[in-house]
């Protein structure tokens, strides 16, 4: 009897490795078979724009640069899906290195700078001097990119941002702070879990999917750092916070 | 300058006649396969040898890195620059597996326009 018992179980634990196995190829062929086809429109859309298929009026131009930008949004949007799986499942592949964390965020704060311009928003970086953290470039920015364009879209027309570093024991802090909406207190937790909505009184377009912050948190963590909102207050506005390994 | 050929292998129907499309419209003469056999067949085959060889990682029969090994093992074809291109996570270690067999560089497919490696290959090749 006890051995049947502990036979079934050590079954148990075989089907759930097969389990997670084919979970693992599912979401692995699922991402390739989705990106294979929006790798066929991203291409044939840059072709016409780039007049390959010979000349396309202004309007029609428009038209399809929409179309273009939206199925980057759906590309983006499997990729973060098929990552957010890969980091569940401890797949994510890091390299972790010195980074020099000063180039990384002002090389964000420079990208972002359009799109703040739109709104009229002075985004600053303001340190003068380098940092370095253990941690994976890439994925180090991605961070911050995530928390400053969090910080345009939800800072109103005319505000400011701030992006700094500041040491902490063994860490290097990155603050990036706005004049933005802020985050009520009971919802400020709920903001890094997964498909949160944060303020439903927002727009689809300004609550985002739900993912970003989500990532952000997951990929900190993964590399030894910590993702947190330091402090907010509705109507003033946030500072968010990362901390990394000081190499 | 005589004109440049590049071999593209790619199973997906839908890509393989994009890259076509685009390459040629480009100037270059395109040698297509749809597997890594196919493609080893056209290059052992094909005299002279092309440019450049642009090459998917997941293929039937005999994938991208296996490929791009054998290509690197013949003295024929060692010094033919070759792109992996894929569609999966696109992930660190199989970047660095490729560059360590002697890929010149390694791009996903869903992150880049066909004229950005019209571009590339360009420049490799000095076109």
């Amino acid at each position: 009897m006890e051995k049947d018992k502990a036979k079934s179980l050590e079954e148990i634990q075989q089907l759930k490795h097969l389990l997670e196995a084919e979970k693992q190829e599912f979401l692995s062929v699922m991402s390739h078979e989705l990106r294979t086809p929006m790798t066929g429109v991203k291409g044939y859309l840059s072709m016409i724009l780039d007049g390959d298929a010979g000349e396309v009026p202004e309007h029609i131009k428009e038209y399809v640069a929409q179309a273009y930008v939206a199925n980057d949004r759906l590309i983006r949007l499997v990729e973060r899906m098929l990552k957010i799986a890969e980091i569940q499942e401890d797949k994510f592949q890091f390299k972790i290195d010195k980074v020099n964390l000063a180039r990384e965020a002002n090389q964000v704060v420079k990208d972002c700078q359009v799109r703040a311009a739109e709104k009229r928003i002075s985004l600053r970086y303001l340190p003068s001097r380098e940092y370095f953290v253990k941690s994976d470039p890439d994925r180090t920015r991605e961070i911050i990119l995530t928390l400053v364009n969090n910080a345009v879209k939800f800072t109103p027309e005319g505000g400011k941002i701030w992006v700094s570093h500041r040491e902490a024991n063994h860490w290097i802090i990155t603050d990036v702070k706005d004049t933005g909406i802020g985050i009520r207190r009971e919802d400020q937790e709920r903001l890094f879990e997964l498909f949160s909505k944060g303020n439903l009184t927002l727009t689809g377009q300004e609550r985002g999917t739900g993912i970003g912050l989500y990532l952000a948190r997951r990929l900190a963590e993964a590399q030894s750092g910590r993702l947190w909102i330091d402090r907010s207050e509705v109507g003033k506005g946030s500072t968010f916070s990362l901390a990394l390994p000081k190499y | 300058m005589a004109q440049k050929t590049i071999l593209l292998i790619e199973d997906d129907q839908i890509l393989l006649r994009m890259y076509t499309k685009k390459f040629e419209t480009e100037g270059f003469e395109v040698l297509v396969a749809t597997d890594g056999e196919e493609g080893l067949k056209m290059l052992e085959q094909t005299s002279p040898k092309p440019n450049v060889i642009l090459a998917d990682v997941m293929l039937p029969k005999m994938n991208g890195f296996e490929f791009l090994e054998k290509v690197k093992l013949d003295e024929a074809t060692k010094n033919i620059p070759v792109i992996l291109l894929t569609n999966l996570g696109g992930g660190e270690q199989d970047k660095e597996k490729g560059k360590s067999l002697g890929a010149v560089d390694y791009l996903v497919k869903s992150e880049i326009t066909p004229s950005q490696i019209i571009e590339k290959v360009n420049k490799l090749i000095g076109g």
